[in-house]
């Protein structure tokens, strides 16, 4: 039912993604999954989202949330299998956490620089307000879930193999 | 499917109600002897290979990292939590058979060709004298009609088949099966192995048994089967048919003979009793798809329902020589029904052995034998329990920051303490009050009367549960273990998913539905050889006992056949 519209975001963010300088988090529009109606986590949340694992997982050595495309499986997995009070929980936070950046720096989450978006994650983890402090814990865990079953990262640096085919018990520890 | 068949259509020499791990194995033991067997399975066909949707897929190739769509996770909130990703296909839909507890129990169902036997946790442990002698001389349940030499050579016949790993070990409570090599344990399985050994006369800490092939004999590569990967993907169905399932096994081994039909949407009503003939003569089905019911016919009807359905449907095959439900002059079917305690665990973390580690995967582990009560009673708690023991030295990061440091850490991470887990396994005893029956009213959406659960745990568990965690304790404090903790999960019956008994095996039709052979004693043509029919429960894991009775029945009911007894 939402097909053309369907269509006409593919077609915008293949647009897009020609374009360079705009971020993955609009270049990962072409990766988000069909679902049927409008999309509940609304399109100015989806870059807050990125700019939140990208504060949280910053890139090191080419690696970090972003470039293990992070936010698109947070963007899914929060519109996909979070149920609605805990969705209704993500958006107000997110939209919270914009106006503190805004009070607290005068600009946006996302023209907030690592050190200020630090900060005002850290104010929600150690917050006594429950949602504020429940908020930052899901989009942590997740991230870091998200983070660490990524392929790059799982067979880099973790040794994961999908069949070793063997195992050995007790195994000398020579480079470290 | 029409069902405008002739009679003579739906006759087959043997129904085999079940596909899961006994189902399969009667299904192979007639096939095998030239018997048109039909096999009815009420869920889905889960084809091997072909029907395994996350087999061998990393965690970033599921979907949403294994979490499952809240939409989808709706049809399965019975499963709740359980439910993941990885095997939510194969769980049980809400709706599909509601149940009524009137006590805690919690249900583990497998409604799809295999059954549970996709999902198990393919340990395979023999029952020893000490086990099939319990009652008799522990002085609860009946004496069980059998004996270990009675199940030896079937113990050997499916050990063979289905391919079992582990080491010759040489113990009376655990007689050694037919092996291929052992998973190998870990540096810290094995410390702990050789001090449990040294400090300790009565215990025995071995490589687990299981039915996983290491070196695939021509019987497996026959079955298309090949050799364990080391995935530890074992509950989502195994394209290597690395482990034993009824899919990868029995079941196409079956089809081969061309003596087998498969039934996938067949949930059988009842029994059909003939009271001229003074036996059984078929099956009642409804189809899961249309609602209508059909007959099938047999002269021999194995039951392999698992263990609370064949109980359900022995109930629910009433008649006038059988009101109670089918050979229950007795009035005990559905009672003494029995489970395994698994609720405790004991984690213990080892501060030595820094400069080894593990590499690859293993699907194995290590195991302690029943060593409480074995040779008399020396505790104030009737039988005992035996020890399941994983362990890992897993790579770990400091997560408690955030921002490039986070990075940094989960990019460089650092092999932490080792960590052993020993779990529980306790036998627990058979009484009458720990019973299912059919519910006067409640019916499923196949008109199928409610199955209702009056089940709970007793004052013996709860000692043998203080007792493990004492005693893995105090094995840990021997073994050099520098902290432990003892937790104990309060999960209800049936979350160990050994749920045993109701139509249990004994010496006299006064007290128990099935002879020796797992023959209903009043009516001989039918069989019962899934868990129902233990008399008790062992501290073992069950499957590998269910399949050697089940060989063992379908062989006596052929040689049955021949001789015109049935």
């Amino acid at each position: 039912m939402s097909m053309n519209r369907r269509e006409a975001i593919k077609g915008l963010s293949l647009g897009l993604a020609q374009i360079s300088g705009l971020g993955l988090s609009v270049n990962a529009y072409a990766l988000f999954q069909e679902r049927d109606g409008d999309p509940i986590i609304p399109a100015q949340y989806r870059a807050l989202i990125s700019q939140i694992a990208d504060t949280l997982l910053p890139e090191v050595d080419g690696k970090g949330a972003l470039a293990q495309k992070v936010d698109v499986f947070l963007v899914n997995l929060f519109e996909q299998c979070y149920e609605e009070d805990k969705q209704a929980l993500l958006i107000n936070q997110l939209s919270h956490l914009d106006e503190r950046a805004k009070k607290d720096f005068q600009k946006s989450f996302g023209m907030c620089s690592q050190e200020q978006r630090e900060t005002l994650l850290i104010a929600f983890e150690q917050s006594d307000d429950d949602s504020e402090k429940e908020f930052f814990e899901i989009i942590k865990k997740e991230t870091i879930k998200g983070f660490e079953t990524s392929q790059v990262i799982l067979e880099q640096h973790y040794g994961y193999q999908v069949a070793p085919g063997f195992f050995k018990g007790s195994v000398d520890i020579t480079n470290k | 499917m029409n069902i405008q068949t002739s009679k003579s259509d739906r006759t087959y020499d043997a129904i085999v109600i079940g596909s899961g791990i006994t189902g399969g194995w009667a299904a192979k033991e007639f096939a095998d002897k030239g018997i048109n067997t039909l096999v009815l399975e009420r869920g889905r066909d889960v084809e091997h290979q072909k029907d395994y949707p996350t087999a061998s897929k990393p965690p970033w190739e599921l979907e949403y990292r294994g979490a499952v769509s809240a939409k989808r996770k709706a049809e399965y909130s019975y499963v709740g939590k359980f439910a993941r990703a990885e095997n939510v296909h194969f769980r049980l839909k809400d709706g599909e058979q509601p149940i009524v507890t009137e006590k805690p129990f919690r249900w583990v169902r497998g409604y799809h060709v295999g059954g549970k036997s996709l999902l198990w946790a393919r340990k395979t442990q023999r029952w020893s004298e000490f086990d099939f002698e319990g009652p008799a001389r522990d002085g609860y349940a009946v004496d069980w009609p059998i004996r270990y030499k009675d199940l030896e050579p079937w113990y050997d016949h499916v050990e063979k088949f289905i391919g079992v790993v582990g080491n010759r070990d040489n113990l009376d409570i655990l007689p050694d099966s037919i092996v291929q090599p052992a998973f190998e344990l870990s540096h810290i399985e094995k410390h702990f192995q050789s001090e449990i050994m040294r400090q300790y006369k009565d215990r025995h800490v071995i490589s687990s048994r299981m039915a996983h092939l290491t070196d695939p004999q021509q019987i497996h590569k026959d079955q298309g089967r090949y050799r364990c990967m080391h995935q530890k993907m074992c509950n989502r169905g195994c394209v290597f048919g690395g482990y034993f399932s009824s899919n990868a096994s029995t079941l196409p081994w079956a089809a081969k003979t061309g003596n087998m039909t498969l039934r996938p949407h067949s949930v059988v009503h009842s029994i059909i009793y003939d009271e001229q003939k003074g036996k059984a003569t078929g099956v009642r089905v409804i189809d899961a798809n249309t609602h209508e019911m059909i007959e099938y016919y047999a002269r021999v009807i194995f039951l392999n329902a698992s263990t609370f359905n064949s109980n359900a449907i022995l109930l629910n095959s009433t008649s006038a020589r059988f009101p109670n439900g089918l050979g229950n002059d007795s009035g005990v079917l559905g009672k003494y029904v029995a489970w395994h305690n698994t609720r405790a665990r004991v984690t213990g973390w080892h501060k030595g052995f820094k400069d080894k580690k593990t590499l690859g995967k293993t699907p194995g582990g290590t195991y302690i034998p029943r060593f409480r009560n074995v040779h008399k009673q020396d505790t104030d708690f009737l039988r005992g329990y035996s020890v399941t023991i994983h362990s890992s030295r897993d790579l770990e990061a400091d997560k408690n920051v955030i921002g490039s440091e986070l990075t940094e850490n989960i990019l460089n991470p650092h092999l932490g303490d080792w960590e052993i887990r020993m779990l529980m396994t306790g036998e627990t005893i058979p009484i009458e009050e720990n019973h299912v029956r059919l519910h006067e009213e409640k019916t499923d959406k196949y008109g199928i009367p409610q199955i209702v659960f009056s089940c709970d745990w007793q004052e013996n568990d709860m000692k043998q549960l203080a007792d493990f965690h004492q005693q893995c304790g105090e094995m840990l404090d021997k073994a050099g273990f520098a902290d432990f903790k003892a937790t104990d999960s309060g999960r209800p019956p049936g979350s160990d998913v050994h749920e045993m008994g109701g139509v249990r095996m004994g010496r006299s039709e006064k007290t128990s539905i099935l002879n020796e052979w797992n023959q209903v004693h009043q009516c001989k043509n039918v069989f019962v050889t899934d868990g129902s029919c233990m008399t008790s429960t062992g501290t073992q894991n069950p499957s590998l006992t269910f399949m050697a009775l089940t060989a063992r029945a379908a062989n006596y009911a052929v040689e049955e056949m021949k001789r015109q007894n049935l």
